[in-house]
């Protein structure tokens, strides 16, 4: 499969001060936005528009193959795909070799673009690509994994979360829609409304907290989906703050979303404990975490956002004045233990301390 | 859980990362990825940070620093890079 990589001729000029937050430090890092769908689910309709609409953005777009549309003074790059399994005793990844050698071509002409839009084949597992941006502190440090945007065509994604795979074999709608922090729900127009409902409710029965954004031909706002800060948890709670504890769509189903909500502080010693046990453990299951965390002792929000085993966390805001401490965080994946998360993940709290702990 | 990502120092990064492709001679096909990690596993280090070689080949090399990635020398990276990689060979899928 070849890669390969374009600018999109675009006016410059883009807006870029509309992330100025008042007192908080701007991450000025490319945001890079991840393509997943099936075939036949509108990704190429979209990248074409992304390619080739005067919409004001420097976007540099990774595809799978070249595309059909010509872009004037594109810059093209392509190479092999090729996924490097990882094993580092504690921890076990696969990343993109062709993605990393790409981003490391388009960062020396950085001066170029100002967001990066990656395109998967509808095959892919979307692991490998997310993974690539938390395994190397370089890419980490200049690009940000901004959000994995799914296309779904709502006339036949049923017949794909439905198809019974050999045992052992991934059922890849299934994991693009568990990895997915939007879902572009393509091709309303072709269902009815009680099939957009039903199609729905069974994504939200993967992926509770995902946005999902219907539409025709892919005729999808960009800003919606294009340096949005999805896999920014309390961007999504601010959407949707119920999310969380939202139980209307837990259907029987082997992926799934767990989410918690707990006020109080963490006793981070613990925390650390259960949560480097839960992802060494359960990590090949757990395909998405991120959270919100209340460190006891920290006067900061401690945030954090995972894929698979890879955790990436930093210090957010700073808790506010009258501002009830408390701690959101959810899982994404396959046979979740519900009960044990919310048991385990309530005996970090400070408060719930063995007696041993307090000395 | 990991401590707040270390300093965005891209620039001491990519250093890092030529000084490895200086000392192992590599080419420009050869990937080079630097990771700090922090590992709450009883009996390993707090923090260490891997330095790993991914060939278009197949087959990857892996060295083990236990410093923070802020912390690393160019004298550290050679005398680390001097002893035997961990390998995985086919590790490329």
């Amino acid at each position: 499969m070849t890669t390969a990589a374009s600018i999109a001729d675009a006016e410059t000029g883009a807006a870029e001060a509309a992330d100025e937050a008042a007192g908080e430090t701007q991450d000025t890092r490319v945001p890079v936005t991840v393509l997943t769908g099936f075939l036949g689910s509108g990704k190429t309709t979209l990248l074409n528009r992304i390619l080739t609409e005067q919409h004001g953005l420097r976007i540099a777009v990774i595809e799978n193959e070249f595309g059909e549309v010509g872009v004037d003074d594109a810059l093209v790059l392509d190479s092999e795909e090729e996924i490097f399994e990882m094993n580092n005793g504690c921890i076990c990844c696969t990343v993109r070799g062709d993605l990393i050698r790409i981003l490391g071509a388009l960062m020396r002409r950085r001066e170029k673009f100002d967001r990066i839009v990656i395109e998967t084949t509808g095959l892919a597992d979307p692991a490998p690509v997310a993974q690539t941006f938390f395994m190397d502190d370089e890419i980490s440090s200049q690009l940000r994994l901004d959000a994995i945007v799914t296309l779904v065509d709502a006339a036949h994604v049923l017949d794909h979360l439905n198809e019974v795979k050999p045992e052992g074999v991934e059922n890849e709608a299934v994991e693009q829609i568990a990895f997915a922090d939007k879902i572009v729900l393509n091709k309303t127009d072709l269902v009815s409304e009680d099939r957009l409902t039903e199609v729905t409710a069974r994504i939200r029965a993967i992926n509770t907290p995902v946005e999902v954004i219907r539409a025709q031909q892919a005729k999808v706002e960009l800003e919606k989906i294009l340096d949005v800060h999805a896999f920014d948890l309390d961007r999504v709670l601010e959407g949707d703050p119920a999310f969380l504890t939202e139980t209307e769509h837990q259907h029987d189903t082997t992926v799934t979303s767990v989410g918690i909500d707990l006020p109080g502080d963490l006793d981070e010693g613990r925390l650390n404990r259960w949560l480097g046990q839960l992802l060494r453990t359960k990590g090949v299951d757990i395909f998405r975490s991120k959270g919100i965390l209340a460190i006891a002792g920290s006067e900061q929000q401690y945030v954090f956002q995972g894929v698979h085993m890879l955790l990436e966390g930093e210090n957010g805001r700073a808790w506010r004045d009258g501002e009830t401490r408390r701690n959101r965080l959810v899982f994404i994946g396959r046979n979740l233990d519900r009960d044990a998360l919310n048991a385990d993940f309530a005996a970090c709290l400070a408060a719930n301390s063995p007696v041993g702990d307090r000395a | 859980m990991p401590r707040p990502a270390p300093p965005r120092q891209a620039a001491q990064l990519t250093a890092l990362k030529n000084h490895t492709r200086h000392l192992l001679t590599l080419t420009d096909e050869d990937i080079v990825l630097i990771r700090q990690l922090d590992c709450t596993e009883p009996g390993c280090p707090p923090v260490e940070t891997v330095v790993a070689v991914l060939p278009p080949s197949g087959g990857t090399r892996r060295w083990t620093l236990h410093h923070p990635v802020d912390q690393i020398t160019p004298d550290l990276l050679a005398a680390a890079l001097a002893e035997p990689p961990t390998t995985s060979e086919g590790d490329e899928k």
